[in-house]
């Protein structure tokens, strides 16, 4: 199978040289195949959204670390082109539409005519009474709708999720578990950054544990128990933290 | 959407705030001048008040807005570069510029010209469109410099330090002027304080003091260093500079 991911030895250090120096990330290496849906957790802090960020291209690591993404450059077009991505910081400007966001980004994707892949996007989030909306007016649950329905816009490869079901009600929680699903069937590669132990145990193929901007363990979680992720969360995250 | 995205209720204001300041301006000298000429009362309005501060106040945060939004982040996670980005946001605050100095220069100055001008109303199209191809020219430079300031810093602080380099500039100009006006090499120098070779040019064609050629190669010039700037430095941001 193919690479979908691959990081090779990413650290960052932000501030570097300075008294408010923080190494956010040391020496990452890892991959993900075309077709996984793989679950970064670790605790508030660890450096998972700063590893999101520098597989995207939009923070530099340090020299030495090198990250490709369907075996292209992060911030190459062909790369972008494939690429699907949530942020856990919600994009506000006053004025914009929800619809005309997303067929903005439907657009940009490559899809000339958005209005109907935008009308199913929103239909399956259940945002069509948001359409005409504007961002700006929509509830912290519902633009975290949105910006997971513009991860999925343009039908991508491979679609980076940052904290997925922060600010999500629990049937929303539910309706993004059958979409991951869904994509996973149609060969997506998902990679998500989470607190949410169930939901990574419900829908990841494997897990990545990080703490202190360091990867520290990795498990398949194929045929394993109920359980077994928090029993492996406090082995790995919080046993091993200093007090 | 860019276009759209600049024109927020408060922005609306601007134009017609500018254009009633101009009027205010405009009026006193309608009333004192025997030959109300356009082309010079739009040069001296839109080359001190309304092209700069259309350019501060679309551009100050041009990009730095982008990127404490998020924009910048939602749409480089797209096919698109970071020059296709640049050139987006060039055209939609160049337009904003150009809409502000229609309605905050050039409507004011006809309507006062045809209501209060005492004296004789002179409109040459010559020299009008000259004025107004350079005001669009000195916009985009002073665009060209904002873009390539919000890439590294704030909007707020954007707008104040080109408020105080045009001030610094022109005190410290009119300084040297008056005291080492036969100094040769002061008077190079004071070229160099702001880039105003269109500025100069314009004054030149409109005193009929002969082809500005050395001031508009000048004014080409620091356009095209300020877009090189400009560019560069939208290449070189972080698109998302925040820590966990």
């Amino acid at each position: 199978m193919a690479s979908a991911i691959h990081a090779q030895n990413i650290g960052k250090t932000f501030n570097p040289g300075s008294k408010n120096s923080v190494q956010a990330l040391r020496d990452v290496s890892f991959e993900v195949q075309q077709g996984e849906i793989v679950g970064l957790i670790g605790p508030n802090g660890a450096g998972k959204s700063t590893l999101l960020r520098i597989l995207l291209g939009f923070l530099n690591a340090d020299k030495g670390g090198s990250v490709s993404i369907l075996s292209q450059h992060p911030e190459s077009l062909e790369a972008r082109r494939g690429i699907g991505y949530q942020a856990d910081t919600q994009f506000r400007s006053p004025g914009v539409r929800t619809s005309a966001f997303l067929e903005l980004h439907a657009l940009l994707a490559g899809n000339a005519d958005p209005t109907d892949e935008v009308t199913a996007v929103l239909r399956h989030f259940n945002l069509l009474n948001a359409a005409a909306r504007k961002l700006s007016a929509l509830s912290k649950g519902m633009r975290q709708k949105i910006e997971l329905a513009v991860a999925f816009v343009g039908s991508p490869k491979v679609v980076f999720l940052d904290e997925p079901t922060a600010s999500l009600d629990p049937p929303s929680v539910f309706e993004l578990r059958e979409f991951l699903t869904q994509q996973k069937e149609k060969g997506t590669t998902v990679f998500f950054s989470s607190h949410n132990l169930t939901e990574v145990e419900n829908v990841c193929d494997r897990v990545l544990f990080i703490l202190d901007g360091t990867l520290v363990a990795e498990h398949s979680l194929a045929g394993t128990p109920p359980g077994f992720l928090e029993e492996s969360f406090r082995k790995h995250l919080v046993e091993r933290k200093p007090s | 959407m860019e276009f759209r995205r600049q024109w927020t209720v408060a922005a609306f204001f601007i134009p017609i705030g500018l254009g009633a300041l101009t009027t205010i301006m405009l009026v006193p000298m309608a009333l004192i001048q025997p030959v109300y000429d356009f082309a010079r009362n739009a040069a001296q309005i839109n080359l001190s008040m309304v092209v700069p501060f259309a350019a501060a106040l679309f551009c100050g945060g041009i990009i730095s807005i982008d990127v404490k939004e998020g924009w910048l982040r939602t749409l480089l996670i797209r096919p698109i570069t970071r020059q296709q980005y640049l050139l987006i946001k060039l055209a939609a605050a160049f337009s904003s510029v150009v809409i502000t100095i229609v309605v905050a220069g050039v409507i004011p100055n006809i309507a006062v010209g045809a209501f209060f001008a005492k004296g004789v109303v002179r409109y040459e199209i010559g020299p009008i469109l000259v004025a107004h191809t350079l005001f669009l020219l000195q916009a985009l430079l002073i665009i060209g410099l904002l873009v390539f300031f919000s890439c590294w810093m704030p909007g707020i602080f954007n707008m104040v330090l080109l408020a105080a380099w045009y001030i610094a500039a022109a005190s410290i100009g009119s300084y040297l002027q008056s005291r080492f006006w036969s100094s040769e090499w002061l008077m190079l120098l004071r070229d160099f304080l702001f880039p105003s070779g269109f500025t100069s040019a314009l004054e030149m064609i409109l005193g009929n003091a002969g082809t500005p050629t050395s001031e508009l190669a000048w004014g080409f010039a620091a356009l095209g260093f300020s877009f090189a700037l400009a560019f560069w430095s939208v290449t070189r941001i972080e698109v998302d500079k925040s820590s966990e």
